[in-house]
């Protein structure tokens, strides 16, 4: 203390030098530090505690309030899923003739099932600079660095550092990342990334000056993305200017999620070709396509197709159908 | 004993942390959040001195920043150098005054919205710093300065505790 008092100076001047050290030494580390790990798997717990008694008091508080509004949203959202249903049914046959055709074509699977698993938001950074969140599931529960996270059919970031039960999610509304997308009306791609003035929306940077991308249009991932899997929904555009720089254009996105009151979330585990996947076998690692399990599925569903024909159930396997024509193509 | 304080001061501030994190969502306005732990910094700083206000901030800042930095170190840094500063003002001031704490906090806010804007915003390319003013920081400045006359009163009487029981008195004269 006595010694403190005497070099104030020393002692600030050495402060500044350990904390910019520790800034050196932490940036782009992979792993969570021994602080993150030790603070996150001590407090996360309290904190998942507080954030529910806190919701719970919060949405009690708000039932009372808005009783009317929330009849009218239930017959509305009742309407919408009718709706929805109607259209369920009709994708569930596109998406059958899709398999058939694009099996013919020996594309492979575009848009792939996801495996997902949900977590519950725990904490909210106390900045008012970044939007980055905590949820209650880490690396105990098989999450990983980079799984995308997503609520609401839209998407809502990614895990930025996994802890033992915790996991950092950064969001699209913050600045500090950006995602590749792409407008699928018009085939523009560009960055979508927070916008730190516009508090919630997000910005599409980079787009090509030509582009007759238009207020309105849906924003979604791009193909581009190591990160991102391909089509999920970002939000749509409610304005466009010209950048600074007069050869692209940015555009003002209104993101699908509703960051303000989003309290769980579903995090994409695995990618999977089976839509009817169990989430029972979740598996950590995310493989995506393995050759040689594939070519003895590809075999056995064949011999079982030999014995379907028989049977003559045709309508509840189009998807084996269409394995067994390319079993049957590459063969010849 | 005599160091007995510092676990209390750290209790306080994980405290504080947990309910900046979940339920100041609620008592937000326009998105804008008090920082209050940078209230409870600069109190322990003008009420016991210049070291107990550091190492609280030490680790207020530790803690935000293993939760929720790029790196470690930016909030660390930006509480010690508030805390250093105020601990000047430790002598020679009567700690029941009110003005005084207040406009430290406020003044402290400024300095750390701004800090954090050079060191996290400006050196990745965003110059308008009067946008970011009128949206983030003056909004944090007024509220931040609002909520540190209660938060300077509850420290105040946790740090009377902590002087009763285990301190020696503070001595005025």
């Amino acid at each position: 203390m006595k010694f403190i008092n005497k070099h104030k100076k020393t002692f600030f001047l050495l402060l500044c030098v350990v904390c910019l050290c520790l800034a050196g030494i932490t940036t782009n580390r992979l792993a969570p530090s021994i602080f993150e790990k030790t603070f996150g798997f001590v407090l996360t717990p309290v904190q998942g505690a507080v954030y529910s008694v806190g919701n719970w008091f919060s949405s009690r508080f708000s039932a009372v309030t808005n009783t009317d509004d929330l009849i009218k949203e239930n017959e509305e959202m009742k309407l919408e899923i009718e709706k929805l249903k109607l259209e369920n049914s009709r994708i569930e046959l596109l998406e059958n003739d899709n398999k058939k055709l694009s099996g013919l074509l020996e594309l492979s699977e575009k848009y792939k099932a996801y495996g997902t698993t949900g977590a519950r938001i725990i904490g909210k950074d106390p900045g008012n600079w970044y939007d980055v969140f905590i949820i209650d599931k880490g690396s105990s529960d098989g999450l990983a660095q980079n799984m995308v996270v997503i609520a609401d059919g839209g998407l809502v970031g990614r895990i930025r550092e996994c802890g033992f039960n915790y996991s950092q999610v950064v969001s699209i509304i913050d600045d500090s990342d950006s995602v590749s997308a792409v407008s699928p009306r018009t085939g523009d791609t560009g960055y979508v990334k927070g916008d730190l003035n516009n508090k919630g929306m997000c910005k599409m940077e980079l787009i090509d000056i030509t582009s007759k991308i238009t207020e309105g249009d849906e924003i979604t991932t791009s193909h581009y993305s190591s990160v991102y899997p391909e089509g999920i929904s970002i939000g749509k555009v409610v304005s466009i200017e010209n950048a600074s720089d007069t050869s692209t254009k940015t555009a003002v996105i209104e993101p699908v999620v509703d960051f303000e009151h989003l309290d769980s979330v579903l995090v994409i585990m695995t990618y999977i070709d089976n839509p009817n996947w169990d989430e029972t076998e979740t598996t950590t690692e995310r493989t995506t396509e393995e050759p040689t399990t594939a070519e003895e599925e590809t075999e056995e569903k064949k011999d079982e197709d030999d014995d379907d024909d028989e049977a003559g159930n045709r309508t509840s396997r189009s998807r084996d159908e269409v394995s067994s024509g390319q079993a049957a193509r590459t063969g010849e | 004993m005599k160091y007995f304080r510092f676990l209390i001061y750290f209790v306080v501030i994980i405290i504080n942390f947990i309910f900046q994190t979940t339920v100041f969502e609620a008592v937000s306005i326009m998105g804008i959040k008090p920082d209050t732990a940078l209230i409870i910094v600069v109190s322990v700083a003008f009420i016991q001195g210049e070291f107990d206000g550091i190492v609280t901030g030490l680790f207020a800042g530790l803690l935000q920043d293993s939760f929720f930095s790029l790196y470690l170190g930016c909030h660390m840094f930006i509480y010690a150098s508030i805390a250093f500063v105020c601990g000047c003002f430790f002598k020679g001031f009567y700690k029941e005054s009110f003005f005084l704490p207040i406009a430290l906090c406020a003044a402290a806010d400024l300095y750390s919205s701004l800090v954090f804007y050079v060191l996290n915003i400006l050196l990745r390319g965003y110059f308008n710093i009067l946008g970011f003013f009128t949206s983030v920081m003056l909004p944090e400045f007024v509220y931040t300065m609002l909520v540190s006359a209660f938060i300077y009163r509850l420290v105040y009487y946790v740090t009377e505790i902590i002087n009763n029981r285990f301190g020696e008195q503070r001595r005025l004269f």
